[in-house]
């Protein structure tokens, strides 16, 4: 990039400077004009100290284009543009470059983010929410209390046969 | 010459003669004696090692019976927790815990009593699987209980949690002219119960687990919990339940009227309940079982 840049810019005030000063004996309004409007070219100034009262003179500079021979002059208005396009072209590869490391490990973010969400897993069988007890629900709530103290009651006399039927004369040393 | 040949004679028949002699001698009668008392000896030696043998095998399978059965019945206990449904989580952790080290000591004494070398030995440590775990005195007796009474914990919290809803239904009921008496009074019984019940609970449960299961329970240790929990916490539950077949049609009657029935002091005043409140509806699923 450096290099392109310093090579080119150099050429570009060296070449129309030559023609133009050569052009000022043949017809030295247009060229003035053209050349005042871009860049001052100080040795066509200083060569012809009469032509100060014809510099101003608005002549369209469109006229003077397709006459004028400076086609390099347009050469270096494209080398400008394709050199502020490649520019353009690298600034947006640099930052799209940038972006894309930037923003890689965005995804990859994302995707643990998304094994990470754990399955609902029910440790324990969680202590059963008393729903508000409603004109609606009362009886169906005293039927259900009613069943789940008759299963509890069940469970105590299953278990208090079970201590029943343990023997504990097998604890004893005697005979060992 | 003959008498060269005679002393030949002689003495050859001397040499024969000594070298006999010890034959003769054990032929005798104190030498007989001194063979049959070696003799017994080491055949009392040898029975008695034999004995001893049979012995300390017999107490390494009578042991290993004795592990294997409690094992298996403290393998059952920890079954019978695990599938509990009252239990909570710390409850089932805790008595869990306490099975697997009883199973666990077992397990390490059958291993040494299986190693053990001398019959001394071995039945000290056969003693152990008695006395260093109950297992059928204490430590099953102990486990069961708890569960039942932490199940009738778990079961008391629950009706404890509904009564204020329950009070607050009633309260709704009052605000609408609704005569609650009977409900209000069913309920002050229910909790009543519920008092007795979670005071007779909590006796017991701190009273089972002062139960040490390294010596042997007292005799009627066990009886006055089990008596504790037939009497009075079965009892308690059984009101409870008459209760509440009492107050379900108590409750449907005064929902499904209208405020003109019996309202003591604000009959004029008290807004009808709309027809629609009244049914309960089917799909109403309360969560209120234990």
């Amino acid at each position: 990039m450096d290099n392109q840049q310093g090579t080119n810019q150099p050429a570009q005030p060296s070449t129309p400077t030559p023609d133009a000063a050569s052009a000022t004996p043949a017809t030295p309004t247009p060229d003035t004009t053209v050349q005042s409007s871009s860049t001052p070219p100080p040795a066509a100034a200083m060569a012809t100290p009469g032509a100060t009262t014809v510099a101003p003179s608005p002549v369209p500079p469109v006229t003077n284009v397709p006459n004028s021979p400076t086609p390099p002059k347009g050469k270096s208005n494209m080398l400008y543009i394709i050199l502020s396009i490649i520019l353009v072209l690298i600034i947006a590869g640099a930052v799209a470059y940038f972006f894309m490391h930037k923003s890689a490990p965005l995804p990859q973010q994302m995707v643990k983010k998304e094994t990470m969400v754990p399955s609902p897993t029910i440790a324990s069988q969680p202590t059963p929410a008393i729903t508000p007890v409603t004109k609606a629900n009362v009886d169906q709530t005293l039927n259900n209390t009613n069943n789940s103290i008759q299963q509890a009651s069940t469970q105590v006399n299953t278990d208090l046969n079970s201590i029943s039927s343990s023997d504990s004369s097998q604890d004893t040393t005697t005979g060992l | 010459m003959n008498n060269k040949v005679i002393i030949t004679i002689a003495i050859s028949a001397t040499i024969l003669a000594q070298s006999a002699l010890p034959a003769f001698a054990i032929q005798s009668i104190g030498g007989q004696k001194l063979v049959n008392q070696v003799t017994r000896e080491e055949n009392q030696s040898s029975k008695a090692a034999q004995r001893q043998g049979t012995e300390l095998q017999n107490i390494i399978t009578r042991s290993n019976t004795l592990i294997s059965n409690r094992i298996a019945s403290l393998n059952e206990l920890s079954t019978r927790v695990q599938n509990d449904t009252r239990l909570s989580t710390n409850e089932k952790s805790t008595i869990s815990s306490n099975i697997q080290t009883a199973i666990s000591g077992l397990t390490a004494l059958k291993t040494k009593i299986d190693a053990d070398t001398d019959a001394t030995t071995a039945r000290g440590d056969e003693k152990t699987i008695i006395t260093g775990y109950y297992v059928y005195a204490a430590f099953e007796p102990k486990t069961r209980y708890l569960v039942i009474l932490n199940n009738l914990q778990t079961t008391t919290v629950n009706l404890q949690a509904l009564v204020p809803q329950l009070q607050n239904l009633i309260n709704t009921l009052k605000s609408q002219g609704k005569d609650t008496t009977q409900l209000q009074s069913l309920l002050s019984d229910v909790s009543s119960q519920l008092q007795t019940i979670n005071t007779t609970i909590t006796s017991g449960i701190t009273t089972v687990e002062n139960i040490p299961t390294t010596s042997e329970p007292a005799s009627g240790t066990f009886t006055s919990i089990k008596t504790n929990i037939t009497q009075v916490v079965k009892t308690s539950f059984a009101k409870i339940q008459s209760d509440i077949q009492q107050m379900r049609p108590l409750f449907k009657q005064l929902i499904s009227s209208n405020s003109t029935t019996p309202a003591p002091s604000q009959a004029a005043t008290t807004t009808t309940p709309s027809g629609t409140q009244i049914s309960p509806s089917p799909s109403a699923s309360p969560s209120t079982t234990p």
